[in-house]
């Protein structure tokens, strides 16, 4: 608790800095203009927003030129809306942002549909970022997919942070991430059945 | 070996071993080696029985993890003006760590060591060791090390062997730690006759009415390492048994002061035990210097400390490790990609002052001002505008 303590004392003394204040201040105005098109069209489509603003704000904060920024803010809008169809039209904010981020890293919109299939009534947002986590870390997106859908559709989702921990530890130790994800799998699925 | 020779020998050796008291031969060997790549600098004084002289020496330790494990890389140069005549010593350590087997973790090292003085043959020392540690125990353990080498001075060959054990235990900030180390060799070697301290007569089998004994002694010791922002201090203090001739008690105290950009300001003193492997005398030493350290996120190689992670989170809290950083900033898809600066908590771990809510998070970090970087040891995906961020997953713990 006394390591928390600066910390606490810096929540307490800096203000709340991260709070967002408009966000068309720190991007140029013609191209906030484009990108307030992408909202508008996103909120028409009932998909959140917020993800969108983020990507904007994150150009800007990477100095990425203008049109970088409106084709980057598009592209999600789209693998948002790839997403909330493969996911379903009850998918939440955070489901079709990881949705839409692992759409990037790989995975297809009938793969992205198992883990729905999976987990039909809970949500999918954790173990679609569990998965998004080890195809960056080096496991082929089809694994990742495979193996994190399957123990998804029988294990919570702390079983999925142990199993991802447990893959990781492999990793630092030499084992190829494949081979790691899928034996780890395996004992999962059999530990309990 | 006249006088001012036998001054200069002991000298060179000083400064192999303590050039600012921060970089040291055990700590290649123990895996101890600072994390990325690290340079001192320094220059100070040099005290043998009531003669002077000025050093200067650099040091550069270096660390780099790959799929066969992590390399250690640790290498000292230095100089030293005596009479009027300059001197020179090197040593070099390579160490490869860790394999893990069961509930240990093994590593290998080599370390070599010359001396090269005008007028008088120069000496050299090398060995070969296995260490054996504990594995994660994060925040105690114990470690056996042997050695065997041969070492070379006046033309004297003696293979020698040693046997190193110790343990460690963090409490709060400090570090402590315990060791003994057993050396013997298969021939005599010369000895520091008591009568007059510092002093090694001899240097030839049989020459100068020298007195030869068989070499087997130890020396136990007791550390701490201690870090408080931007101070760091080391006490070391150790006694040799079984070796008659010399001073027994031995030791060394350094402190750095980190001065911001990766920098920081060193000094150290040391009572510098007798080497009678190499033929040098105890003595000792002052210095001050500089070490430069490349700002850098993640301590990979600081697992003495246990600290076996770089980036994770922790009760919702992201922790970071930034060794010898003085500032440390992260901005974010949690900051609205604002840069915000990290609290400083112990061990060279940083902090977010807010808790991470549920979800997907996508970060980068910068270190004493450096450029935005996503840090060892996090998952990196690659974004739309050429470039990559950290991502990190927050359970929800509403969700079971």
């Amino acid at each position: 608790m006394i390591v928390l303590l600066p910390l606490l004392f810096l929540a307490v003394v800096v203000p709340a800095a991260h709070a967002q204040g408009s966000w068309q201040d720190r991007i140029d105005p013609a191209t906030a203009t484009q990108v307030q098109v992408q909202l508008d069209s996103a909120t028409a489509d009932g998909l959140p927003i917020g993800p969108l603003v983020s990507k904007a704000l994150e150009g800007a904060a990477k100095r990425a030129p203008s049109a970088g920024i409106i084709g980057a803010v598009r592209t999600l809008r789209v693998q948002m809306a790839q997403a909330r169809s493969a996911l379903g039209t009850a998918a939440s904010a955070d489901e079709i942002e990881a949705g839409a981020l692992a759409l990037r890293a790989g995975l297809t919109g009938d793969r992205l549909a198992r883990y729905r299939t999976a987990r039909p009534d809970g949500s999918v947002a954790f173990a679609l970022a569990v998965t998004v986590d080890l195809i960056a870390r080096g496991v082929p997106a089809a694994d990742a997919a495979e193996a994190i859908s399957r123990a998804a559709g029988s294990r919570q989702d702390t079983d999925l942070a142990v199993l991802r921990d447990r893959v990781l530890y492999d990793i630092g130790r030499g084992t190829t991430p494949a081979a790691s994800l899928q034996s780890r799998t395996s004992a999962l699925l059999k530990a309990g059945s | 070996m006249s006088a001012p020779l036998l001054r200069r020998t002991p000298a060179v050796a000083a400064l192999l071993v303590t050039l600012a008291g921060l970089v040291r031969p055990e700590d290649a060997a123990g895996q101890r080696v600072p994390a990325g790549t690290r340079l001192e600098f320094g220059t100070g004084a040099v005290g043998w029985q009531g003669t002077a002289g000025l050093r200067a020496g650099v040091a550069l330790a270096g660390e780099w993890a790959g799929t066969a494990g992590r390399w250690a890389v640790a290498s000292q140069m230095n100089g030293l003006l005596l009479d009027g005549a300059l001197a020179r010593g090197q040593w070099r350590a390579t160490a490869l760590a860790p394999w893990r087997a069961g509930p240990f973790r093994v590593s290998a090292a080599a370390d070599l060591e010359t001396l090269n003085q005008p007028g008088v043959p120069g000496g050299r020392r090398g060995a070969l060791q296995f260490g054996l540690a504990s594995a994660e125990q994060l925040r105690q353990g114990l470690q056996l090390r042997a050695l065997s080498g041969l070492a070379t001075h006046g033309g004297i060959d003696r293979i020698y062997g040693q046997v190193q054990t110790g343990g460690w235990l963090a409490v709060g900030s400090v570090r402590l730690s315990l060791g003994w180390t057993g050396t013997v060799a298969t021939t005599p070697v010369p000895v520091e006759p008591t009568s007059t301290p510092g002093a090694m007569t001899g240097g030839t089998q049989g020459g100068g009415g020298a007195t030869f004994e068989p070499l087997r002694f130890s020396d136990a010791s007791v550390g701490m390492d201690w870090q408080r922002g931007a101070l760091e201090v080391s006490l070391l203090g150790a006694r040799r048994f079984g070796y008659r001739a010399g001073v027994p008690n031995w030791g060394r105290a350094g402190v750095a002061l980190q001065v911001g950009g990766g920098t920081a300001l060193t000094a150290a003193i040391a009572n510098v035990p007798s080497d009678p492997l190499l033929h040098q005398a105890a003595r000792r030493e002052f210095g001050v210097g500089v070490r430069l350290a490349a700002p850098r996120v993640g301590a990979r190689a600081d697992l003495l400390r246990g600290l076996a992670y770089d980036v994770r989170v922790r009760q919702g809290t992201l922790l970071l490790r930034a060794a010898g950083a003085s500032r440390v900033e992260v901005q974010g898809s949690f900051t609205a990609w604002e840069a915000q600066p990290l609290a400083r908590l112990r061990d060279g771990e940083w902090g977010l002052a807010f808790p991470l809510p549920p979800g997907l998070h996508r970060f980068v970090v910068r270190v004493d001002g450096g450029p935005w970087q996503v840090p060892d040891g996090a998952a990196t995906a690659t974004d739309e505008f050429l470039g990559s961020s950290a991502v990190v997953v927050v359970p929800d713990p509403a969700v079971p």
